[in-house]
């Protein structure tokens, strides 16, 4: 297991990221990508990863990890726990592969500067990244996260559902704000983003994911907010 | 010797098709793949979902069935209904005739009557 230092991304660069492995996967795929995005065919499919499923507990030893990635091996491996929660399977896998596209290419250069400390002969190869449920996110977790969350939910696709469900007149809400703070997500967000998941047939998103997909793309507002940014 | 999880993980990754995406047409868990997919499984899948995983895979049945130590059971109630099979089935062992061979007897005989 690695603990892996990885430079500030902004979220530009992250949505050039995701953008470009759905235009890259689509090229593969001879069609334009549509929600909901299949990721196990992104890992298995167009990257080419080996995509395993299994009590990541017994392999290796720890009690809350969702899912792994063995760089060496181009091998993710997904705790079984999640195998019929649908969107926390996927998310968990695009996640995995944020950690593939961003942090692969530091682990290979990391790898040149461990070959003059080489490992035991023989040693099993270990897990470049394990990805635990609850850990205080580390800036690669946080990384790997936001990727997974533009990889299901692409910022055209959410915005045309939005725009489908509410006209071009965006939710405006008292105390939307109040309520992230508390740690409780609003339940008119939470309704709205039920219709945005129906709308943009994101089948393998969770409802909690979509409301703060809303949030971050600025889909939905605090009624305080927007008066203060019209003053 | 090639081996039966290597075999459809092979298979599946030829006909693009994801593991989870396999495992539902199967009808078994996508663990229960991954397993056997891995070596890990001890218990190998039942005819029926074999038969299944030779269908979504476009692959031969009776070399899926081989590769995981299984006999058809269409080949065990024959062999079990006739009384002489046993003893033909000996001696083509003790004699070292390959199943080739006795395809090829088996079309001179059709073709005499």
């Amino acid at each position: 297991m690695l603990e892996m230092k990885v430079p500030y991304l902004t979220a530009k660069q992250l949505d050039q990221g995701t953008a470009e492995l759905l235009r890259d996967y689509g090229r593969w795929r001879g069609e334009p990508v549509q929600p909901p995005i299949d990721v196990d065919e992104i890992a298995e499919g167009y990257l080419g990863l080996t995509l395993e499923v299994g009590d990541l507990k017994v392999v290796l030893g720890l009690d809350d990890v969702l899912g792994a990635t063995w760089f060496d091996e181009r091998r993710v491996r997904i705790d079984q726990s999640l195998e019929d929660k649908e969107a926390r399977f996927a998310f968990t896998v695009a996640h995995e592969i944020g950690h593939w596209q961003l942090h692969r290419p530091l682990y290979e250069m990391e790898k040149v500067t461990l070959r003059m400390f080489p490992a035991d002969a023989g040693a099993k190869p270990a897990a470049a990244i394990v990805c635990r449920a609850i850990e205080r996110k580390a800036p690669a977790e946080w990384q790997a996260d936001q990727f997974a969350a533009r990889l299901l939910m692409p910022a055209a696709a959410v915005r045309a559902a939005v725009e489908e469900v509410a006209g071009s007149t965006l939710p405006v809400w008292e105390g939307l704000d109040a309520n992230r703070r508390a740690g409780r997500l609003d339940p008119r967000l939470r309704a709205f983003a039920d219709d945005v998941l129906e709308a943009g047939t994101f089948v393998n998103v969770s409802n909690e994911a979509m409301c703060y997909r809303l949030f971050d793309l600025q889909l939905v507002r605090d009624q305080a907010n927007l008066q203060a940014t019209l003053l | 010797m090639e081996r039966f999880g290597a075999r459809v993980r092979q298979r599946r990754q030829e006909c693009r098709l994801g593991l989870r995406d396999t495992a539902r047409r199967a009808g078994i868990s996508a663990t229960f793949l991954s397993r056997v997919e891995t070596d890990a499984e001890k218990a190998l899948p039942s005819e029926e979902v074999i038969r299944k995983l030779a269908e979504i895979l476009d692959d031969d049945f009776d070399t899926l069935m081989r590769l995981a130590g299984r006999i058809p059971s269409e080949v065990k109630d024959y062999v079990k209904a006739d009384p002489g099979m046993p003893a033909f089935l000996r001696r083509a062992k003790a004699e070292n005739i390959p199943a080739e061979k006795l395809m090829a007897l088996l079309d001179k005989a059709k073709d005499k009557t």
